[in-house]
This record gives C-alpha cells, sequence and structure tokens, in this order.
C-alpha cells in the first residue's frame, strides 16, 4: 500500500487577524476581598488610572496593533470613568471585554455601561457555600445570580470564569451546568496560582499534578460535552502539545513574529492600577516595565522592541525548554511558568535598565 | 437517571476516590492530547482575570459547504493548524494541514 501525503493551504476572504490584548487594571478598588485575589483588590483602594492618560495610549496602542481590550481590577464597575472609557475604546474599533463579579449589574449606569461591552465574564467560583467563602461575603452568590438575570434580560453575551481550586474541581461537573442553563456563552476554568492574596489565605490550595491531571480530564469531558452550545476554556496544556504547538503560547514561534513588532510578539500587555505597562501579564518581572501610560513616548513600543525583546524571547524559550526537560510535569499552566521564569533569569536580576 | 448523568457520577467517583492512579491518569491526559491532534480547534490559554474571547466573539463555526472541497469526507488529518489563533474576522481565516491518505 503505498503512502500519499498531501500538503495544503488555503486562504479563504480578507486577510485574517488575531487579538492582541491589552489587560486593564483601572481599580484595585473592589467590593470583595476574595481569598484568590491575584492583584489583591479590596475596598480599601483608592487609585484610578488617569482616563485622559489611558484614552491617550489606547489610541497610540491601536495604531500600533493591539486591538482587543479586557478590563480586570478590582471590580471594574467600581471604576468611575468605565462607561468613558469603554465608549472611547470602542469609537476607535476595539473590542471590549471585562471580567466582574457581576454583584454590581443592576443600576441604571451598569445596564449604560454594558452597551459598551463585547463579552462580559463573571467568577464564579462553585456552588453557593464554596462561593460565598472563596469570596469573603455571605450573600454574594445571590447577589451574583441577580447579576446573570441582569446580562440574561439584556442578552448580554457573558462567560462565566472559575478559579479552579482543590476544594472546587469535583464541582466542575455542577457548575458546566450552571453556565449553561443560565446561557452563558463561556466557561472558562482556570487554575488558582499561588499569586497576590492566594499566597496568605490558600497556601495549602496548591494544585498537584494528580489533581491537574484531574481537572484536564474533566475539563476535556466538559468540552465535548458542550461542543457547539457552549465553549470551555481551559486554560492548561499538556506538555505534548504545548511542545507540539508552541506558537499557541509563543509569538517569536509563528511566523508573524518574525517582524520584532510588539503586538506580533506579545499577545497581551497588561496596564496595571499604578499605569506601568507590562508585557504578558500580571506579575511578570517588573524590570522589564514598557513603560507608564502617564509619560509614554510616541516611541515605546519601538523602543521596547530594540532593548528588551531579546531578552523576553530568551524567557519564552527557557520556558519552553524547562517544560521540554521536565518531563515528570505533564499538565501545564503555561503563563504561570512564564511568569516565574521572568523572575529567574539572570538578565533579570542584572537590571536590564544597564543594558540601555 | 440520564445517561449522562451516570457516566458524570461514575466518572467523578473514579477520580474522586482515588480510582485511578497517577499512571492511569496520565495515559488519560495523553490520549485526549491524541484525539486533540486529530481536532480542528487549536487551544489557547489565558492570563489570570482575562475572558476567553476569541471562540465566543467570532461565533466561530466554519462553512461546512467549504469542507465539501475535501472528498471524501472523513479526512484524517495528520496535522492541522488554523491561524490565526484569535480570528477577529469571522470571514477569513488561513489554514494549513497534512492529510495521509493509503
Amino acid at each position: 500500500m503505498q503512502k500519499e501525503t498531501t500538503s495544503f493551504c488555503e486562504s479563504v476572504g480578507l486577510l485574517p487577524d488575531r487579538f492582541r490584548t491589552i489587560q486593564i487594571h483601572p481599580t484595585k478598588k473592589c467590593n470583595l476581598t476574595c481569598l484568590h485575589c491575584y492583584s489583591i483588590s479590596g475596598p480599601g483602594h483608592q487609585d484610578v488610572l488617569n482616563l485622559s492618560d489611558l484614552k491617550n495610549f489606547l489610541a497610540y496602542a491601536w495604531e500600533q496593533g493591539f486591538n482587543n481590550i479586557s478590563i480586570s481590577g478590582g471590580e471594574p464597575f467600581l471604576y468611575k470613568d468605565l462607561e468613558e472609557l469603554l465608549k472611547f475604546s470602542k469609537s476607535i474599533g476595539y473590542q471590549n471585554t471585562l471580567a466582574s463579579n457581576g454583584m454590581l449589574l443592576r443600576s441604571e449606569r451598569a445596564k449604560r455601561i454594558l452597551e459598551f461591552v463585547d463579552l462580559i465574564a463573571i467568577s464564579i467560583d462553585g456552588p453557593q457555600p464554596l462561593h460565598d467563602k472563596i469570596r469573603n461575603q455571605a450573600g454574594a452568590f445571590d447577589k451574583t445570580c441577580q447579576g446573570l438575570e441582569v446580562l440574561k434580560n439584556l442578552n448580554k453575551p457573558f462567560g462565566i470564569i472559575h478559579t479552579v481550586t482543590p476544594e472546587s474541581w469535583n464541582s466542575l461537573i455542577w457548575l458546566g451546568e450552571f453556565a449553561f442553563s443560565n446561557g452563558a456563552k463561556l466557561l472558562q476554568l482556570h487554575p488558582l496560582e499561588m499569586y497576590g492574596r492566594a499566597l496568605d489565605t490558600l497556601t495549602s490550595e496548591a494544585i498537584d499534578e494528580d489533581l491537574a491531571h484531574k481537572i484536564f480530564i474533566l475539563g476535556h469531558y466538559l468540552v465535548s460535552k458542550y461542543n457547539g452550545q457552549m465553549v470551555v476554556q481551559l486554560d492548561m496544556l499538556h506538555r505534548d502539545y504545548l511542545l507540539a504547538y508552541p506558537q499557541i503560547v509563543s509569538g517569536f514561534e509563528r511566523s508573524c513574529g518574525q517582524g520584532g513588532k510588539l503586538a506580533d510578539l506579545l499577545d497581551t500587555i497588561v496596564i496595571e492600577e499604578s499605569g506601568k505597562i507590562l508585557p504578558v501579564s500580571y506579575g511578570f518581572n517588573p524590570a522589564y516595565s514598557i513603560g507608564n501610560i502617564s509619560s509614554f513616548s510616541m516611541s515605546v513600543f519601538e523602543d521596547f522592541e530594540k532593548h528588551y525583546i531579546p531578552d523576553i524571547k530568551e524567557i519564552f524559550n527557557k520556558t519552553l525548554s524547562e517544560i521540554s526537560r521536565n518531563d515528570s510535569r505533564e499538565i501545564v499552566n503555561w503563563n504561570e511558568l512564564l511568569i516565574e521564569e521572568s523572575h529567574l533569569s539572570s538578565f533579570a536580576v542584572t537590571a536590564p535598565e544597564k543594558r540601555r | 437517571m440520564p445517561v449522562n448523568d451516570k457516566f458524570e457520577a461514575a466518572l467523578l467517583a473514579k477520580l474522586e476516590k482515588g480510582g485511578l492512579d497517577k499512571g492511569s491518569l496520565r495515559k488519560i491526559s495523553a490520549s485526549i492530547v491524541g484525539l486533540k491532534n486529530q481536532g480542528l480547534v487549536i487551544d489557547q490559554v489565558y492570563i489570570k482575570g482575562q475572558p476567553g474571547y476569541s471562540r465566543v466573539l467570532i461565533n466561530g463555526i466554519i462553512d461546512p459547504e467549504f469542507w465539501k472541497k475535501f472528498e471524501p469526507g472523513n479526512i484524517l488529518f495528520q496535522k492541522f493548524e488554523v491561524f490565526p489563533y484569535g480570528i477577529i474576522n469571522p470571514e477569513g481565516y488561513r489554514f494549513k494541514g497534512i492529510v495521509e491518505s493509503y
């Protein structure tokens, strides 16, 4: 029997694009003090991002190829300028997405804001007792459910976003039912990361290798169960899959990244509540700060590409190499490992500023 | 009890009560990856606090008429990649695939 291999490459329609995201933390102010909060947000915070600075930066970043914003926090609806911000970003052409606890959606202001939101993800930490425990507030679950009713009545696309912990993983099937029966378009499962408040409050809740496999198996069962009805997004990858398709996580492995342009290399940049712009994710080594929205120049991305991209590429490559070397860890939280590597790499601790 | 419920109860019981040792868990996960490698959806991961927007926003349904180009119907893709990884334009995408046939 003769084996025949056919390769093909096809384009359909207009030249495609992809999402390049700016995750914005406009405030750390929150009506909750969740045990797993990576930004350690809470009611005591008062600092907020300056709207005018944000607008200037978003206009610049749009010209540079970014096209999606993702608002996090703190609770986004406690940012007083949220409506104006989303209206502005929409007017430029951005897709607007945000993550919220869903407890503040019943006001007229919230409804106006939602008009400018393409997708909102509501955090649910499990069935009511567990949700209220993690949210550190009795009655939180019920208030969030009231928020879901608002979204349903407005016919607004929404997702359920869940931080998977050793206490919650066996509720994933329940969570799938909950999300689907409420009309969610998305169920997103993100493993607990030992960062922020979790380091103080959930130290015994780290996800070990066996549990990671169990979450991976259950997560993919849900992907299959809701196929074509609700997107189930699992923020964990199998090592074999990641090594076969490194371009999923690394722009340096994609042909579009060869030009060295920031928006082609990094899927996400982050604006912290201080205005600092970081590559990749909240928690990435601040030595690699791109700049600050309050004082950026029109060459801020170009400067970053010139001075830092070789190091960032090295961090991506080292993380991939470590995953390849360590075959005892099969289920991988890529972003957590990448952030770890950004703090470990020798060039990070030798102050990159000096190499400018 | 519907079939799904029975299956789910059994699956949870197996996973929860230690019915699967480390070797079995690894085997099942590896099998899932094997199946995924034949699939059409390329997985993505998102950072903490970031909704997985791309597949929701694009309503990523591909026109079935398009696939009729690839007769016979049941093609087993040895490798299949879709670009970009988050498609913003539902009308346009590019893919590269390798089909092995005998």
